[in-house]
C-alpha cells in the first residue's frame, strides 16, 4: 500500500463507489498517515465531486451521495488523527451552517481541516440562529467565526452575524469569514465578512492570515 | 405501489403489427419488441388477435417470437380462453408470469378466464364495466370492482394477481372522466388494499387535439392517485422522459439515480451540451483502467484473507 492507494480513494469518492471505505480502512491498517489519507483521499474526492457539480457533469442527488461517503470515510479516519498536527494552538474558530442551511459535510471538512493545522475549533452543527454564533464565540472566546451557507436562499443569513457582531460592538474581537457551495468573493463582501474561502485547504490559510494580520499571531 | 410500464405496441389492432401476425413476420414482431424493451417497458402487451386467422397458432407464434429475443414478462391480451390455455402451455415461465388480459362483469366473462388465473397463477387485469356497460360515477363503478373482487377470491386469484383497469373514457365525452379514476383508486386502494391497478389510458385524449400532451399528463396525475400498470408506448420519447421523471419524484428511484443516468444517455428532453458529452466520453475512456485497478485490489484483498487463515 502507498500514496497511490490514498490517490485512488479520492478518485473512488470521485466515482460515487463505496469502494472507497473499505480502501480508507485498508490504508489506516497498512500505517499510512492519516493526515494524507484524509487530505490526499477523502478531501481531494470531495473537491472532484464539487468540480463536477460545478460543471453540471454530477447533480445535487450526487452531490448528497459523495457527501454521505465521504462522512462515513471521515468517521473511519477521524479516531486515527491527531489531535493537532504540531500541538500548538494557532488561535479559536466558531464554525457552523447558518439559519435555514441543513448542509454539514462542507463546513465538517473545514472544521477538520483547522483542527489539523493546529486551531481549536468549536463546531455549533447547522441551521444557526444568527445571535448563536455569537454567543458561542463569546462562550470559548474565539478569534474567527466561520459561516457555512449551501443555498443561495441562506446566504443573506450571513449578514445577520455580521450586523450583529458590528451591532455590539464586537467586529474587533471576532473576524468573520464564510464559505460554501454557492459562496464566492464577492458575495461575502457583500455581506460585510472579513473573508472568504474556496475550499478546506483555503479556509486554513485564511484562518491563518486573519490570525497574523488582526491578532498578532506569527 | 411502483409504477409499471406495460408497452402497448404489439397489438393486432395496430394495422403493422396485423400484417406481421398475417404474415408470420418474426423480425417485425422482434424489432418492435426490443424497441419497447430499450424504452425500458416493464411488461409487453401481446394481442394477436386477427379476423380469419387462428388465435390458437398465432398467440403462442407471437409469444415464441418474442421470447426469443428477450425475456420480459409479458401481458397476454386475448379474451379467447382456449388459445390462452395452450400458450401458458407451451412454454416454461420460471420467473416470468404473464398477466391475462382481460375480463369485464358481463355475462359469463369472470368464469371464463378467473379459473386459468388461478391454475396458472397469472395475473388478470379486470375492466369494471358489466351487462348495463359502463357506470358512469366512481360510486357504480367501485359496486363493479367489488363483484369482481368477490368472483376472484372465490376462483381461488389471491389479490396481489388482480389488477383491476377502472376503464378510462374520453375526456371529450364528459368532464368527469378524469377525476372520476382518481377518485375509484382510493376507494378501490382503501377497501383491498393489496389488489393492483391498471389502465390503457390514450383513450382519455380520443378525438382531441395534442393527443400526446394529454396522454402523458394524466400518466402524471394517475401516478400521484396511486395508479400501478401504465399501458402506453414507451417509444414516444416525451413519454419515456416523463416516465423517468414520475419514478424520481414518486420517491422509486434512489437518489434520482435512473433520472440522471438518463439525462446522459440523452434520453430526456434537453440534450446535453457537446462539451457535457466530452467530459463523459472521456470518463467512460477511463472505465477499462479503473475495472483493471479494482481487479487488482479485489486481488490483494482476496490474497490478503487466505493468508489469515
Amino acid at each position: 500500500m502507498d500514496q497511490n492507494d490514498i490517490s485512488e480513494i479520492a478518485e473512488l469518492i470521485a466515482d460515487l463507489d463505496d469502494e472507497a471505505i473499505e480502501l480508507v480502512k485498508e490504508c489506516l491498517e497498512a500505517g499510512l498517515d492519516p493526515v494524507s489519507v484524509l487530505k490526499d483521499g477523502v478531501v481531494k474526492g470531495l473537491e472532484k465531486i464539487g468540480q463536477l457539480f460545478e460543471s453540471k457533469d454530477y447533480f445535487l442527488a450526487e452531490l448528497m451521495v459523495g457527501g454521505e461517503l465521504a462522512e462515513t470515510c471521515i468517521k473511519i479516519i477521524d479516531p486515527h488523527l491527531p489531535v493537532t498536527a504540531d500541538g500548538s494552538n494557532q488561535g479559536v474558530v466558531v464554525i457552523g451552517a447558518v439559519s435555514g442551511d441543513l448542509h454539514d459535510i462542507g463546513y465538517g471538512l473545514v472544521a477538520k481541516q483547522l483542527e489539523l493545522a493546529g486551531f481549536e475549533v468549536h463546531s455549533i452543527g447547522v441551521n444557526n440562529d444568527s445571535m448563536r454564533f455569537i454567543e458561542k464565540a463569546k462562550e470559548v472566546g474565539a478569534h474567527i467565526i466561520g459561516l457555512s451557507a449551501f443555498l443561495v436562499t441562506t446566504i443573506p443569513n450571513c449578514k445577520d452575524v455580521v450586523n450583529y457582531v458590528r451591532d455590539m460592538g464586537l467586529q474587533d474581537k471576532f473576524k468573520i469569514i464564510m464559505g460554501g457551495a454557492e459562496t464566492n468573493q464577492e458575495k461575502s463582501n457583500m455581506m460585510g465578512a472579513d473573508g472568504w474561502a474556496p475550499n478546506a485547504m483555503e479556509a486554513v490559510t485564511l484562518c491563518k492570515t486573519i490570525m497574523r494580520e488582526h491578532f498578532g499571531r506569527t | 405501489m411502483a409504477v409499471v410500464v406495460i408497452g402497448e405496441s404489439l397489438n393486432a389492432t395496430i394495422p403493422a403489427i396485423c400484417e406481421a401476425v398475417k404474415t408470420h413476420d418474426a423480425a417485425y414482431i422482434q424489432k418492435v419488441a426490443l424497441e419497447q424493451v430499450a424504452a425500458d417497458a416493464d411488461y409487453l402487451d401481446l394481442n394477436a388477435q386477427v379476423t380469419g386467422c387462428d388465435e390458437m397458432i398465432d398467440l403462442p407464434w407471437m409469444v415464441e417470437t418474442v421470447r426469443a429475443v428477450t425475456n420480459i414478462p409479458m401481458v397476454l391480451d386475448s379474451s379467447n380462453p382456449p388459445a390462452i390455455i395452450k400458450t401458458l402451455e407451451s412454454f416454461d415461465w420460471a420467473g416470468q408470469v404473464p398477466i391475462i388480459s382481460s375480463i369485464t362483469n358481463e355475462g359469463n366473462s369472470p368464469e371464463k378466464l378467473l379459473p386459468i388465473a388461478a391454475k396458472y397463477n397469472t395475473g388478470i387485469v379486470a375492466l369494471l364495466m358489466d351487462d348495463d356497460g359502463i357506470t358512469h360515477t366512481a360510486k357504480g363503478r367501485f359496486k363493479i370492482c367489488e363483484d369482481l373482487v368477490r368472483k376472484s377470491r372465490d376462483a381461488g386469484v389471491p389479490d396481489h394477481n388482480l389488477w383491476i383497469d377502472p376503464l378510462i373514457l374520453p375526456i371529450g365525452t364528459d368532464d368527469n372522466v378524469g377525476t372520476i379514476s382518481f377518485e375509484l383508486l382510493q376507494m378501490m386502494k382503501q377497501a383491498f388494499p393489496n389488489i393492483r391497478t391498471y389502465c390503457g389510458l390514450s383513450n382519455v385524449s380520443f378525438g382531441m387535439p395534442h393527443r400526446a400532451l394529454m396522454n402523458r399528463t394524466y400518466v402524471a396525475m394517475l401516478a400521484a392517485n396511486g395508479m400501478e400498470g401504465f399501458m402506453i408506448n414507451p417509444r414516444v420519447k416525451e413519454m419515456r422522459a416523463m416516465i423517468y421523471a414520475i419514478r424520481a419524484l414518486m420517491g422509486e428511484d434512489e437518489k434520482c439515480g435512473k433520472y440522471i443516468q438518463a439525462h446522459r444517455e440523452g434520453v430526456l428532453l434537453t440534450p446535453m451540451t457537446d462539451e457535457q458529452k466530452a467530459r463523459l466520453a472521456e470518463k467512460q475512456s477511463q472505465e477499462e483502467e479503473k475495472a483493471r485497478k479494482k481487479a487488482e485490489r479485489e486481488a490483494r484483498r482476496a490474497a490478503k484473507g487466505e493468508g489469515a487463515e
